[in-house]
């Protein structure tokens, strides 16, 4: 398994879906290669499955739609009985609504998760379950097939709905070879997923959380958008981007407002002029002043570009590690971008020690705000023990940790040193096979890391339940107490480290202490905006210090926020 | 009705231009040292911004450009600052100096605040000196529909020079126009304030405020600055309420004034703070 990302070159194909410049139906996710040997039952070849997802706004009707890998036609059929366990799902009518997701099922898809139910595809509700007339998908899914569904017969095709394959396929006769969707022989459990498909030259690649059936990453509330760099810029000092947009809202015509924002600063805005079903713009933004942020309609963000990590961040931190593995686990650590307003994006990060370190990933993955991300050894079986839905990487080439005393390096795209943690078994009492979750925010150099043993492992989970966390948070910022009820009190979370007494205190910008909370024993704490005497608080900025003693050790932490009326 | 008006114009207090800045430090002094709570128009008359720079009439007009980063970096948002930005000219025609203020405030580049405001401090009696000032101040925010606010205030401010002490009176943030939102508007303080002229042991200050919608309305501060040398100047000041300690520099160089202030508060951690002035 350790290698197969570096494979992760983004294959390019033809997943032809728009055919006159309208979308329809899109291959959006294909399963081929499962776990397990081919023939196996539960696993392998009845686990494949091709998704597809209705992209236009009409439904579409199913009826006489075919699938070849170029060395076989199967008709599509309806699923005929429900299977146990999938009530969410849905078994008809023939045809696909806009915005939705089928599955394309092996027929013996039953009968292999009734032998292995560890096997069963966790599909999400409301997907429409199909399969096809012949006992496989195709002649059964090579690691390299490609696939075409088309309308039409055996023998003859009348519209091509969706390709995903290396050359593109024209004509009205079927295909007489494999299609290929490039060479990828080990990429076992891992579906592959479009990342790229409303410009001209649709991309496909790994998908990110191994597989995920019945829904398509790429939608956000019925929009889909894509953007490319254009290197080309006028300005210097800017990125340009053209970026193309739909949407399967059939309630959306224009008047749609659209802008684009860089580090917080709206740089560009206006509303959506429709060419056919698309919408389609190009802008320019400031280089490395922040996010930059596509916002359709006020509400749906796109995060289009990033600045680059510096040493003045520091906000990228390991919070989680997991150095000894059992049989049939893998190593992995955990990441989280503390910042609350940069994303920074995780292209050739490095990490190991002062003796060897490998490359994270040569992807662009951008780790946003307060967002996690798993380094794993093999996403599969991490995918395996943990039902959590986290953002992963497994590089092309782990660094093994080593299970009783090791330091991890943190390196940045731009060899900034960004984090660096160390941990020693002999100091770390009932350390067997648990993962360690780190205490101290900031680590002095030359100091250990402060540790504790984690019996529950919680890879990529913020929630407080569950993960021991080691630091304040503050919000919303700003928080507007105005009793409209949105943002109306400010929520302080409150580090969970061991027994402790703690203490809030509220200061104006002025210095002034304005509020204090004593004693607390939750893991929040709530303030609503006004002073101990009952008045409204000053709008503008405050400072949160909390005070909390540990094990006999005081901490403090210091958070700033906006008060706003 | 003279008297009325004059008594009226006594409790109006002149409020400086560059009082305006959005700071935790002593109000009433400079504006670019932040810690310095000494006037040091006593001392060298170089302040505009304090009250008793109209008493020095040795100068005609002038400028001024500071700017305050505030507190230390916190936990959160590190990459974003508290600053303010403040601009100031002045012009002596006679006995009346007229005084011009902009600033621009930022928190995290979220919450914002602009202002402007205009004084002009006169001469009624050879050792006493009254001011008036008219400000007016936009607040708004970033990411929220809410639109913005805005504050008219005025104020005023008495100044005594007697043989060895300055007394000052001042009133601030009287709130002519109001936003219908609670928290926005700025409070109502009275200051009062003694000075001694520059000596041997340099010069010396103590201040109270007065701020009645403050839980803890009473503050003080107090401060020595003294002169090294003609050109190079040292400030100290501490203030309760919450308690604050400044350290400063100052440097005069021909008409111009550099001076570089660090402020501590127990909690929220150090303030820096840039000033440069010029006069004429």
């Amino acid at each position: 398994m350790a290698g197969r990302f570096g494979f992760l070159l983004i294959l390019s194909g033809f997943a032809v879906f728009t055919f006159g410049g309208k979308p329809g139906i899109i291959i959006s996710e294909l399963y081929r290669d499962p776990p397990g040997s081919e023939t196996s039952i539960g696993g392998g070849i009845t686990n494949e499955f091709v998704e597809i997802m209705n992209i236009s706004r009409d439904t579409v009707d199913l009826s006489n739609l075919w699938l070849t890998d170029g060395s076989e036609c199967d008709s599509v059929v309806q699923w005929s009985n429900p299977i146990a366990g999938y009530d969410s799902c849905v078994y008809g009518p023939f045809f696909l609504r806009p915005s939705q997701c089928a599955l394309i099922l092996d027929r013996d898809y039953t009968a292999a998760i009734n032998a292995d139910r560890s096997s069963a595809l966790r599909m999400a509700p409301g997907t429409l379950l199909l399969t096809v007339s012949d006992n496989d998908l195709g002649n059964g899914l090579q690691s390299d097939d490609g696939l075409m569904l088309y309308k039409g017969t055996s023998k003859h095709i009348d519209t091509i709905i969706s390709l995903a394959a290396d050359t593109e396929w024209k004509g009205k006769t079927i295909p007489n070879e494999k299609l290929r969707l490039s060479e990828l022989s080990d990429i076992e459990g891992v579906s592959i997923v479009p990342v790229s498909f409303l410009f001209d030259i649709p991309r496909y690649s790994f998908c990110e959380n191994v597989t995920t059936p019945g829904y398509f990453e790429k939608i956000k509330n019925s929009w889909f958008a894509e953007w490319i760099e254009n290197p080309d810029c006028t300005e210097q000092k800017n990125s340009c981007y053209k970026m193309r947009c739909l949407t399967t809202d059939t309630s959306v015509i224009s008047n749609v407002n659209w802008k684009v924002s860089a580090g917080g600063t709206v740089v560009t805005q206006d509303v959506m002029s429709f060419q056919g079903a698309f919408f389609e713009t190009a802008f320019e933004a400031p280089r490395n002043c922040g996010d930059i942020v596509f916002t359709i309609d006020n509400r749906i963000n796109y995060l289009v570009g990033s600045k680059s990590y510096s040493s003045s961040d520091s906000c990228i931190k390991i919070t989680e590690i997991y150095p000894k593995a059992n049989s049939g686990e893998c190593e992995w650590f955990e990441l989280v971008n503390r910042s609350e307003l940069n994303s920074f994006d995780l292209a050739h990060w490095k990490f190991g020690n002062h003796e060897d370190t490998v490359e994270l990933t040569d992807r662009k993955i951008l780790l946003s705000p307060q967002e996690y991300v798993v380094i794993c050894k093999d996403t599969v079986s991490f995918k395996r023990k943990y039902s959590v839905s986290v953002k992963l990487i497994e590089p092309p080439r782990w660094h093994t940790l080593n299970n009783a005393a090791d330091t991890i390096l943190l390196i940045s795209g731009e060899n900034i040193q960004a984090d660096m943690v160390n941990y020693d078994s002999k100091k770390l009492k009932g350390w067997n096979y648990q993962s360690l979750v780190r205490l101290d925010r900031v680590q002095k150099q030359g100091s250990p890391t402060l540790w504790k043993v984690n019996s529950i492992p919680a890879p990529g989970v913020s929630d407080n339940s569950i993960v021991q966390i080691d630091k304040m948070n503050i919000s919303p910022i700003p928080f507007s107490p105005n009793g409209d009820n949105k943002n109306d009190v400010l929520t302080i979370t409150i580090p969970q480290i061991g027994q402790s007494a703690t203490t809030v205190e509220i200061y104006s910008f002025g210095g002034k202490k304005i509020r204090t909370f004593d004693q607390l024993s939750e893991s929040t704490c709530i303030w609503d905006g006004r002073k101990s005497d009952g008045k409204a608080a000053s709008t503008g900025p405050f400072f949160v210090v909390m005070e909390m003693t540990a094990d006999g050790k005081k901490m403090i932490f210091r958070n700033k926020g906006i008060l706003w009326r | 009705m003279e008297v009325k008006f004059k008594a009226f114009l006594l409790v109006l207090f002149v409020s400086i231009s560059a009082e305006l800045l959005r700071s935790p430090f002593p109000s009433g002094y400079s504006m670019g040292t932040l810690g310095a709570i000494i006037h040091d128009d006593i001392a060298d008359n170089t302040h505009l911004s304090m009250v008793p720079a109209i008493h020095n009439r040795s100068f005609k007009c002038g400028a001024d450009l500071s700017i305050v980063n505030y507190y230390d970096k916190m936990n959160n948002l590190c990459d974003r600052s508290l600053y303010q930005l403040s601009i100031g000219g002045y012009y002596r025609w006679k006995h009346i100096l007229l005084k011009l203020n902009m600033s621009h405030f930022d928190a995290l580049s979220t919450y914002f605040e602009q202002s402007a405001s205009l004084s002009g401090d006169f001469y009624i009696i050879d050792i006493m000196a009254l001011g008036i000032v008219f400000s007016g101040q936009r607040v708004s925010i970033r990411g929220v529909e809410t639109g913005a606010h805005f504050t008219g205030v005025m104020g005023g401010s008495a100044s005594i020079r007697l043989a060895r002490v300055n007394i000052s009176f001042k009133c601030r943030n009287l709130v002519v126009k109001k936003t219908q939102t609670p928290g926005v508007d700025p409070s109502l303080q009275f200051t009062c304030g003694i000075e001694t002229p520059l000596s041997r042991i340099g010069s010396q200050g103590f201040l109270i405020e007065i701020t009645p919608d403050e839980q803890k309305p009473f503050r003080w501060i107090m401060g020595e600055e003294i002169w090294l040398r003609n050109w190079l100047g040292a400030q100290i000041a501490i203030a309760n309420n919450p308690l604050q300690v400044g350290l400063g520099i100052a440097v005069s160089i021909s008409k111009g004034l550099f001076t570089g202030s660090i402020v501590n508060n127990e909690q929220l951690g150090w303030s820096r703070g840039l000033y440069l002035g010029w006069k004429k």
